[in-house]
């Protein structure tokens, strides 16, 4: 059974430039995203993990228009969405949504959670009166907040319960795609855990298709179909959820995987410390951009950029010694 | 096993409001000389504000300590003079913070900060300042250090900055380390790093370190004993293997089922229902009633006491007997 | 989630302002001052707020009639017909009402705050002034704010080249000497209280401008405002929506003390001879007058003076205590 494929993303970079001098010429970029190939297949979850400066949270902002891309293509259900006018892109924006990580940046202060929650339906015009009133009710209840909630203010919440407005926010527009960038991490792990089990619940209910981003590799296991593995703008390693955890192949993921810490003291594992510091991504290393801190590396690693290749199963790994 | 710090039925309170409120209700730790002490909790449960007291630097208003003891060596902390607290501070007690580049002045070089630490406490010639911070450098595995020493914070990637938060830790050879979150700032790449490099020095210098974290991950790797607070309140002790094999208290359950573990994929976690209440609003009887899959009247009334279930193993729970760990 | 009831934003900046006596006390006063600009013609003038004349009911201060016109009410025999009344404002003089018979008397019962160079009350004109000071306070400011909030809203959405076009214009305005930029454009036109208003508003926008520019630049980063491009809102409903409400605090503290400071240069531009042209009464032109006199007619320079300090005395401690109630909740989130 093939699925539908929703969202395809083809050599996808978004640079930032720097400015010096005096007359602000361009002397560098910050290369946060540096050609991205990648397939959203409707109705799963696509994980996406990597360390502070990968460029997981910018990619996840350029897919969905957030930041302009610098170039590269994005397709969403067969459209190219890429340079798409701010109008234009208006329609889109009803089916693709994000979660943001910070709870406490994500929503406006001044407004009531009712106001927040509605403002899609406002903006496209969307159901009035009575049926957007109750149409919002019974969104606040699927994300597991009381209806009062709709006349207080955001400051009036703990930091899960102002995830899940922001989730209700997400949903008021019926969207297909959210890109849920580190939406737990800013939790307690009591909440977090509250918070994994309703994405996944919701999944199963509107049939939604997600990006999740994190850095917590427990969490993106459980969570995801499949799995990128981000290093400086790149994608080192994809593969199936499960495959991955079982057999990473890339030498940075084996580290990765490695280093999480399992709440099981009875299993001690050797950890491979990573040497070095991760490199900036506005000059990054020639070849392999990994090659410096790489435990196995040798001469061709320094030169020759390594391609993402189809190793079986459906696990792509960029690496010239797999 | 000698307790280099022992704190005793500690309780602090915080004005708010026009109202004094409890953040915490009578906790007592002991920290054996050379173990790593993990206190694991979420936030409100009062475990930064218990190390904050230790080294005295809880803002007295609006805070206050009100009843307890910290002892240490044969002394209790809580009676000092500030003269006497600050000898202790970063001499024989050190703190480590959980953000290292707000925790170091950006206006001076990492190496005039280590020997601030140095000069405040002992007395060495400028030579041999110069030569314990190159030392200290080296022990924290920063390469380079002769010329690291003039980088400015700035200049240096959150993991090296922990390290350098530690060399100034350390600079002194302390008993005791208090570390406060060290690590969640950081890659997990570089995690894995500075815990390796916390349990190396604790051998290598003998020193005892009281870890204070959320993540029961770290603890499993490093801590010798866990206390699992709650609200403000210890509401389990024991040895790690012990906690994380049999828990006694159905917090620590929830907690260790909250973690996404080896379970199938997308299954739904036992998440705990709810949200710890606000200090201001803490229930009668037992704080954890309002979330607690087990709880009966009792627990409503009458607040359950530390008691023996194991080998130095102590957990607050009316039902303490009937609590078993639910695999995920 | 707390079971207290919810209160917004500008509540508990309310809440918090009410601690503060000084601010309260500016805040009674200037509510006072507010009602007296209103009530002018209740309070102060040569017509009775309710006449009954001839078995009819009149209205003078509020109906213009013809059966009235140049009648002067105070001669009106209201003994003629049994039942007839008038009562007066508790000032029954008008500000302009010239009686050359009592020129220049000190306070006495008739006059409370004795006459001016032509027997004009001066009680009478103090009250309707008030209502001149305050219209050109509000007025100018609401002019500055408006095109402060515009210019510096869009440099501060926008920022890139947009930025520096319009931070240069604000540059370029910052450095003119505004008093005397007000006086050489007065110099051209007819001195009328819209021209004065006008002029004050256009040339003091800059500071709010650089507030709200500065606010913006910060609000971009927060996640709020991605999450409202996300939904599909436009530049102007981002701006409008979301920055530019939570920008407004700092302004509001701006705006207060913008009010006292238009009323001190309209008060200063009287004085000079620029201010509002006779004979409307504003506060700055009895002052102006009482050079001449200033020797012995202490009452012309008092009561406006007076008047003037504690008008804007009143707003620059609102301005004050609406900035400490709005302290720590600065920025767009907690």
């Amino acid at each position: 059974m093939s699925v539908k494929e929703l969202i395809k993303i083809e050599k996808l970079k978004k640079y930032f430039p720097i400015k010096s001098g005096i007359i602000s010429r361009v002397s560098n970029y910050v290369k946060a995203v540096d050609g991205i190939d990648l397939s959203i297949p409707e109705g799963q979850t696509i994980g996406l993990v990597g360390e502070s400066g990968c460029g997981k949270t910018t990619l996840g902002k350029t897919i969905l228009k957030l930041l302009e891309p610098t170039s590269g293509e994005i397709i969403f259900e067969n459209n190219n969405i890429t340079h798409l006018s701010a109008s234009k892109m208006r329609p889109f924006r009803r089916e693709m949504q994000i979660v943001f990580q910070d709870p406490y940046g994500s929503l406006n202060p001044r407004m009531k959670v009712e106001s927040i929650v509605s403002e899609g339906l406002v903006i496209h015009n969307i159901l009035s009166g009575k049926d957007r009133k109750d149409f919002i009710r019974e969104l606040m209840r699927t994300v597991g907040l009381r209806e009062d909630a709709l006349s207080r203010y955001p400051h009036e919440f703990s930091g899960g319960q102002r995830q899940r407005i922001a989730i209700a926010r997400a949903l008021a527009l019926k969207p297909k795609f959210i890109v849920c960038d580190e939406p737990i991490s800013a939790l307690d792990v009591s909440v977090q855990a509250q918070i994994i089990n309703l994405f996944i619940e919701l999944q199963e209910k509107f049939k939604l298709t997600y990006l999740f981003i994190s850095h917590d590799l427990r969490v993106v296991r459980h969570i995801s179909d499949k799995v990128a593995v981000m290093y400086l703008g790149k994608i080192v390693e994809i593969s199936p959820s499960k495959e991955l955890y079982k057999n990473p192949l890339h030498p940075y993921t084996q580290i990765l995987i490695s280093c999480v810490p399992i709440a099981d003291p009875s299993r001690k594992r050797v950890k491979t410390v990573l040497k070095g510091d991760v490199p900036s991504p506005i000059n990054p290393p020639f070849g392999c951009s990994f090659h410096p801190r790489c435990p196995i590396a040798v001469e061709k690693c320094k030169t020759v950029e390594p391609e993402l290749r189809d190793v079986g199963s459906d696990h792509l790994v960029s690496c010239h010694l797999v | 096993m000698d307790n280099v710090l022992e704190i005793k039925d500690l309780r602090i309170s915080f004005a708010s409001d026009g109202k004094r409120v409890e953040v915490v209700g009578g906790i007592s730790i002991n920290v054996p000389k050379g173990k790593i002490i993990g206190v694991v909790g979420e936030s409100g449960c009062g475990k930064t504000v218990t190390a904050l007291s230790v080294m005295r630097l809880i803002p007295e208003p609006p805070g206050k300590i009100d009843s307890g003891e910290i002892i240490f060596d044969g002394a209790d902390l809580l009676h000092y003079s500030d003269r006497d607290m600050r000898s202790i501070r970063g001499n024989r007690i050190s703190m480590i913070f959980q953000e290292p580049i707000s925790s170091l002045n950006p206006v001076f070089t990492v190496g005039n900060q280590i020997e601030e630490a140095l000069s405040t406490h002992l007395n060495l010639s400028k030579q041999e300042r110069k030569e314990r911070v190159l030392e200290l450098l080296t022990l924290v595995g920063i390469p380079a250090p002769q010329r690291r020493m003039h980088n400015y914070p700035h200049e240096m990637s959150g993991g090296m900055s922990q390290r350098v938060m530690i060399a100034m830790a350390l600079a002194c050879n302390p008993e005791v380390l208090i570390a406060d979150e060290p690590t969640t700032a950081l890659d997990v790449t570089i995690q894995a790093g500075i815990l390796e490099l916390i349990n190396d020095l604790r051998v290598k210098m003998g020193m005892a370190v009281l870890l204070i974290t959320h993540d029961l991950g770290i603890i499993a790797e490093v801590a010798d004993e866990v206390y699992v607070m709650y609200a403000g309140k210890v509401v389990e002790h024991g040895y790690t293997a012990d906690i994380f094999r049999e828990p006694h208290h159905p917090y620590t359950v929830g907690l260790l089922n909250s973690v996404p573990g080896l379970q199938e994929n997308k299954e739904m976690l036992n998440a705990i229902p709810g949200v710890v209440s606000s200090p201001d609003n803490f229930p009668d009887g037992c704080r954890f009633q309002d979330r607690c899959p087990l709880v009966i009247d009792k627990c409503r009334t009458d607040e359950p006491l530390l008691e023996q279930v194991g080998n130095a193993h102590t957990a607050a729970c009316w039902r303490r007997a009937e609590v078993k760990k639910i695999e995920n | 989630m707390s079971e207290t009831k919810s209160v917004g934003y500008w509540g508990s900046v309310w809440q918090k302002l009410k601690k503060d006596k000084l601010a309260m006390a500016a805040l009674i006063i200037v509510l006072v001052l507010f009602g007296v600009a209103i009530f002018q013609n209740f309070l102060a003038g040569n017509k009775p707020i309710i006449l009954k004349y001839q078995n009819e009911y009149y209205f003078p201060v509020l109906f213009r009639y013809n059966k009235f016109f140049g009648t002067d009410f105070k001669q009106l025999d209201i003994n003629s017909t049994k039942g007839d009344f008038a009562i007066f404002p508790p000032v029954r003089f008008s500000p302009t009402e010239n009686d050359l018979l009592s020129v220049l008397i000190p306070p006495s019962k008739e006059h409370l705050f004795g006459t001016d160079d032509r027997g004009r009350d001066v009680l009478s004109r103090m009250i309707h002034g008030a209502r001149i000071s305050l219209s050109i306070g509000f007025v100018a400011v609401g002019i500055a704010a408006i095109i402060g909030i515009l210019l510096g809203g869009i440099a501060g959405y926008y920022g890139g080249s947009v930025d520096f076009i319009v931070s240069r214009l604000f540059e370029v305005m910052m450095t003119f000497p505004v008093f005397f930029l007000i006086l050489t454009i007065l110099a051209f036109r007819d001195p009328s209280i819209y021209n004065i208003m006008i002029v004050i508003g256009a040339t003091s926008w800059t500071g709010i401008a650089r507030l709200i520019r500065a606010q913006f630049l910060q609000l971009r980063q927060f996640d709020y405002v991605d999450a409202a491009v996300a939904l599909g809102g436009n530049d102007w409903r981002v701006m409008m929506k979301h920055m530019l409400p939570n920008s407004l605090a700092p302004v509001l503290v701006d705006i207060s003390f913008g009010i006292s400071g238009a009323i001190l240069v309209e008060s200063g531009l009287s004085f000079l001879g620029f201010g509002v042209p006779p004979p409307e009464p504003s506060w700055g032109d009895i002052l102006s007058q009482s050079q001449r006199y200033v020797d012995f007619a202490w009452w012309l320079v008092l009561f406006p003076g007076a008047a003037i300090f504690v008008t804007v005395t009143s707003f620059n401690l609102l301005g004050e205590g609406f900035r400490n109630a709005i302290d720590p909740k600065f920025l767009g989130s907690e």
